[in-house]
């Protein structure tokens, strides 16, 4: 019998009831679980469920199950995904198991939530079970400072993410340099100079000593960071202006353009170990602790052994050898059902050492429970960085690790100096012999508008 | 049907007439409710946040003030100016480029053209998010891209994704690779469409090509072409995901700022308000920039009549 509709309608629907039907019967009964975490980070996935080649093959949820006497789920959420749901779970004000137990948070998208005041931030106040508990004084204190609001803090941080130098210590020591003795930034550009004057041949694509962004503001806040300001502190106020500020601008404007030139930008990605290494593009890059993995996955085979890690140079009017760049932590929703209970499969799931073992085998990020840094483990030399113990290093600098204020004003704030540093960078290019004066009077010029732009922003959406 | 012994209608008939009369209603139903739903609320419910500031659960009434600072921010200003630069460069290269190759692969002196027409309109099937993705690795510092370049000028340091004026040409040439096959297809489609007399008849009147093209194919296409400029206007007004996957924030310069980028700046931040007002003044410029080449593009065509 004829179809009336023609035979490709008749195949589409086939198809379509036929996957309807296979949908159906092949569904998972979706019942939720007593306790559901909700991450974003494949790494830390793996280590709760179990999944992926860690190297005590722990399944932390088993074990946070066990001790609980509860089930637990973890869903694994792209963290844009995730961002959403949660602003929305919040706005909305829901309750209950329409909520996960425990979420992480990703510095980037933390903002949004600390819009409100402190009474009607979507998480919960995590001070008094911190105390309860024991914690307070064993996380480092200062990274509390990303994932707080007025002292109120809302996130646990999983990281400290020191900043220190990645560098390709065989191409630093073939020109005569040992980069490492650079206690200053000054030294530290004076060695790229030299390193650069080596290299560098007439007719010859430049080499370039060090990675320095020029479209975004990335280097710069870490730097900035490293010398103790925050573009927004921890109060709201906006510190573009600042005399350091601009003091850092004019300083990283000269370490990328004329005669004191190290800086260059590297490619978008790991294209930067992978590409611009072996080009020579960059030799030597800021890396927080989580991108030493990153640098070992992509850099060519060649370079094992190769890197060598330093602290950042000083300021001179900063005592910090160290930055912070990057960060998780893990809340806990206001409207959960038992705050006690997911705190207590926070300690679990995050604090424990069993915990700490399992997310940081695979990788060099150092956890921000203090107790973690005594781990002998730790003072095992690594092979890929010269058998330098890179991980005891991080840790060394640790301590030293400067506050690092998130707020919806500071994440304008970032994108003003971005856009400050690529007009003061234009300026240079175009006024190469600019002198100092006057370089730092339209720097200041550029960044007093740029403060304006921020205060009527912050003004203009302010609910305080 | 009813008796005419009768003038009682039977229970039958009387579910008929009911029936008759709200059958439409009912076929209409799931349209107006899914409308309803999904279109007429929102927006309805966006005009409300437009005239609201937002901080999580709260809710404050602002009036016009949204528009007020809208209107007043430099940001915004930048943002406009740079969509309505990507529109014009889209339009000035994209039309062209989809025409000519439409004019190319219409004819039957190319061999093979079936695959060159595949191979022009794949890009299109993959997405901005494959083709943002691509275009990173294409364009890096040391990428195949700058690599090839090098070939020809060894010194060559092309930032395509740092530098703003490199970084627009980003944008432009990978939404060009990804819209220009698509617009081929419609012009391949309006070219086959028009009238073969017409060329015999302008051949007879011994037409030239460029004649030709300008008075007959021209004509012949002009519906397709108004189309095309008219989607790509307002596609170009809503750019937003190739820069923003490109630059992961505004870029450098905030090359990568269009108005709708600069919208989700305003949710990234909790403040839907700000959102919605900035998405009804895009709508706004949507709807008179449409008019206006309606307007002017039927005038013309009145004229030309």
């Amino acid at each position: 019998m004829p179809f009336h509709l023609g035979k490709p309608i008749l195949v589409m629907m086939i198809c379509g009831i036929g996957a309807g039907i296979a949908s159906r019967v092949t569904m998972q009964p979706d019942a939720r679980a007593d306790l559901e975490i909700w991450c974003f980070s494949d790494q830390n996935y793996k280590a709760a469920t179990g999944r992926g080649k860690l190297p005590n093959n722990v399944a932390l949820r088993e074990i946070a199950e066990r001790e609980l006497g509860k089930t637990v789920s973890v869903k694994l959420v792209q963290f844009r995904a995730m961002s959403a749901r949660l602003a929305s779970l919040f706005m909305s004000n829901s309750r209950g198991p329409e909520l996960p137990d425990l979420v992480e948070l990703e510095v980037s998208g933390v903002a949004r939530y600390f819009r409100p005041t402190v009474g009607e931030v979507g998480l919960l106040p995590l001070n008094d079970l911190l105390e309860k508990h024991g914690w307070l004084g064993k996380i480092q204190e200062r990274r509390l400072a990303s994932w707080s609001k007025d002292g109120v803090i809302f996130g646990i941080p999983m990281d400290v993410h020191p900043a220190m130098i990645a560098y390709d210590d065989v191409a630093f020591r073939q020109a005569g340099i040992d980069l490492a003795s650079s206690k200053t930034w000054d030294e530290f550009i004076e060695n790229g100079l030299k390193f650069q004057a080596y290299w560098n041949k007439p007719g010859q694509r430049a080499r370039r000593a060090f990675e320095m962004a020029d479209a975004n503001a990335t280097t710069l806040v870490t730097m900035l960071v490293q010398r103790g300001i925050n573009v927004v502190d921890q109060n709201g106020g906006v510190h573009l202006s600042d005399e350091k500020t601009i003091d850092t601008l004019v300083y990283y404007l000269r370490m990328m353009i004329g005669p004191r030139s190290i800086g260059f930008p590297s490619s978008v990605g790991n294209e930067a170990f992978s590409q611009d290494l072996p080009a020579g593009s960059v030799s030597a890059f800021v890396a927080p602790d989580w991108r030493l993995k990153y640098i070992k996955d992509n850099a060519p085979g060649e370079y094992a052994g190769r890197f060598r890690m330093m602290p950042l140079p000083r300021w001179p009017d900063s005592p910090h050898r160290t930055s912070t760049a990057g960060g998780t932590s893990v809340g806990i929703p206001r409207n959960v059902r038992d705050p006690e209970l997911s705190f207590r499969l926070l300690e679990r799931m995050y604090l424990s050492p069993e915990a700490i073992t399992a997310r940081t085998g695979t990788n060099y990020i150092l956890p921000a429970v203090k107790a973690a840094w005594a781990n002998p483990k730790w003072d095992e030399p690594d092979p890929y960085f010269g058998g330098q113990p890179v991980r005891r290093l991080i840790a060394g600098l640790a301590p030293e690790v400067p506050p690092r204020y998130i707020s919806p004003a500071s994440l304008v704030a970032e994108v003003q100096l971005a856009m400050v540093l690529v007009e003061s960078l234009s300026y240079v290019r175009s006024h190469p012999n600019v002198d100092e004066a006057t370089l730092r009077l339209k720097c200041q010029a550029l960044l007093n508008d740029a403060q304006e732009r921020v205060k009527r922003q912050v003004a203009h959406g302010s609910f305080e | 049907m009813r008796s005419a012994t009768s003038p009682t209608p039977t229970l039958q008939e009387r579910l008929w007439s009911i029936q008759a009369r709200f059958a439409p209603y009912l076929f209409v139903a799931p349209f107006v409710v899914l409308f309803c739903c999904f279109l007429l609320y929102p927006l309805l419910r966006s005009l409300y946040l437009s005239a609201h500031q937002t901080a999580g659960q709260r809710m404050a009434s602002v009036g016009l003030k949204n528009f007020t600072f809208l209107l007043h921010d430099d940001a915004l200003g930048w943002a406009a100016l740079n969509t309505v630069g990507y529109t014009l460069a889209f339009l000035i290269f994209q039309i062209p480029a989809a025409l000519g190759l439409a004019l190319l692969l219409n004819s039957p002196k190319v061999r093979g053209r079936n695959i060159f027409r595949f191979a022009f309109f794949a890009p299109h099937l993959v997405g901005q998010v494959f083709v943002a993705v691509i275009f990173t690795m294409l364009l890096n510092n040391n990428g195949p891209m700058n690599n090839f370049l090098r070939l020809f000028a060894p010194m060559l340091e092309i930032r395509w994704f740092t530098n703003m004026y490199m970084a627009r040409g980003a944008v432009v040439l990978a939404s060009l690779w990804l819209s220009v096959g698509f617009g081929m297809i419609y012009f391949l489609a309006a070219l086959q469409s028009v009238d073969r007399e017409l060329y015999e008849a302008s051949d007879v009147d011994g037409a030239g090509r460029w004649a030709k093209f300008w008075h007959v194919t021209i004509p012949g296409i002009r519906p397709v072409l108004q189309f095309m400029i008219l989607t790509g206007t307002i596609g170009g007004l809503q750019l937003f995901e190739l820069p923003y996957l490109l630059f992961s924030g505004p870029g450098p310069g905030g090359a990568g700022l269009t108005i709708v980028s600069y919208l989700y700046g305003w949710i990234e931040v909790g403040e839907l308000g700000t959102a919605a007002a900035t998405g009804w003044l895009l709508a706004a410029a949507i709807i008179a920039i449409a008019i206006f080449q309606v307007r002017v593009m039927g005038g013309k065509r009145a004229a030309d009549d």
